[in-house]
């Protein structure tokens, strides 16, 4: 009986030194990942204090290049400073109805096309590097964020928008961006 | 006689976790991404991107246009331009290129081919979409032949696919004295 009891006790320790050493690697893991999706119906919902709004989503394509449509997203973010806080380093991307990701472009270059779709010729910069502070509080917020997204995987999109502090929840819009064409 | 086998024990426990010590891997080896290899002109397929290489020459001296503005890039060594498509992209990534030579040593793509058309620099590559980019690298001569194009994705790779691509032996390199880079 004594043998056994000792057994445990090493088990027991074992199993618990294992899950300590993990923990910070799965406390990461949380952080980067979209496992709990909030589907929002339509254009407004919020998590964790933050109301999200989906302002435009514009598209366009062109003679050139009719494989690819550049789809720009206006997001509204408004929340007392405790919530914006949560919302740092914010991710917004697109996803697929075969499971792919689309990441908004980085390039800086990037910034006509944003302009020449917004509704109002601005571009408010992607929420990832939108500035918040306690000026900021309680005050709507306005980020864009363009993509290249194939022509042919326009239908079925939604999109997804998370913080550091809700992942591994994240809000999930359904995503129909108006599509115009440019012709030469 | 108890004694002398627990002292056994001791000794070969130590022996053993000395072993383990001395032959433990770096933390580079350890977390290495995963080599899927493809052969000439076959598709080598990975976790978020597949990469076919498609052609590869080779310049004494390279030309682009950069912003409008004429580029001329020259070197000791040789230039070598590898062709390849990326496809079957699962998510928005930057891709990194290195040329692992003959003698195993890798090189990464020379900076001085930055801004050229076509080139990887901070490219990302999307789902649904095909793209013939090109990667260029500055090597000495003797590192062309028998050696291989490897790509991953950019910046942290632990544990991902790196796809290698065997070059095309059957096909003849070609060589310019000057060659503009083009999309």
């Amino acid at each position: 009986m004594r043998r056994f009891a000792r057994w445990a006790a090493a088990l027991f320790l074992f199993c618990t030194l294992t899950v300590l050493a993990a923990w910070p690697g799965f406390v990461d893991l949380r952080r980067s990942s979209e496992w709990e999706v909030v589907e929002a119906g339509g254009r407004d919902a919020s998590l964790k204090g933050v109301q999200v709004r989906l302002l435009a989503a514009e598209g366009a394509t062109t003679e050139q290049l009719p494989d690819r449509a550049a789809i720009l997203v206006r997001l509204e973010t408004v929340g007392d400073q405790e919530a914006n806080d949560r919302w740092v380093d914010c991710r917004v991307s697109l996803l697929g109805e075969g499971g792919e990701v689309w990441l908004p472009l980085t390039a800086g270059n990037s910034d006509a096309v944003v302009r020449a779709l917004s509704p109002d010729g601005e571009n408010n910069r992607p929420c990832r590097s939108a500035y918040r502070d306690n000026d900021e509080a309680g005050k709507p917020l306005l980020s864009d964020q363009l993509f290249l997204v194939a022509s042919d995987r326009m239908h079925g999109l939604r999109l997804h928008v998370s913080g550091l502090g809700t992942r591994p929840m994240a809000l999930s819009f359904p995503l129909e961006p108006r599509v115009r064409h440019y012709a030469e | 006689m108890k004694r002398p086998a627990q002292l056994l024990v001791l000794v070969v426990g130590i022996a053993l976790l000395g072993a383990m010590m001395a032959t433990m891997p770096d933390y580079n080896r350890v977390f290495q991404p995963f080599r899927i290899t493809a052969s000439e002109g076959e598709i080598a397929g990975g976790r978020l991107f597949s990469a076919r290489f498609l052609d590869w020459e080779t310049a004494g001296k390279i030309t682009f246009e950069n912003y409008g503005r004429n580029v001329e890039r020259d070197t000791q060594g040789i230039f070598l331009i590898a062709h390849f498509e990326i496809s079957e992209v699962q998510r928005s990534i930057g891709v990194a290129a290195v040329w692992e030579g003959r003698s195993g040593r890798h090189y990464m793509e020379t900076g001085r081919a930055e801004g050229a058309p076509g080139a990887l620099d901070d490219r990302q590559f999307q789902p649904g979409l095909v793209s013939r980019p090109h990667a260029v690298f500055e090597l000495p001569p003797d590192e062309i032949a028998g050696g291989r194009l490897l790509l991953s994705q950019k910046w942290l790779n632990v544990m991902d696919s790196e796809l290698a691509q065997e070059t095309l032996l059957e096909k003849p390199i070609r060589h310019h004295d000057r060659l503009e880079l083009v999309q």
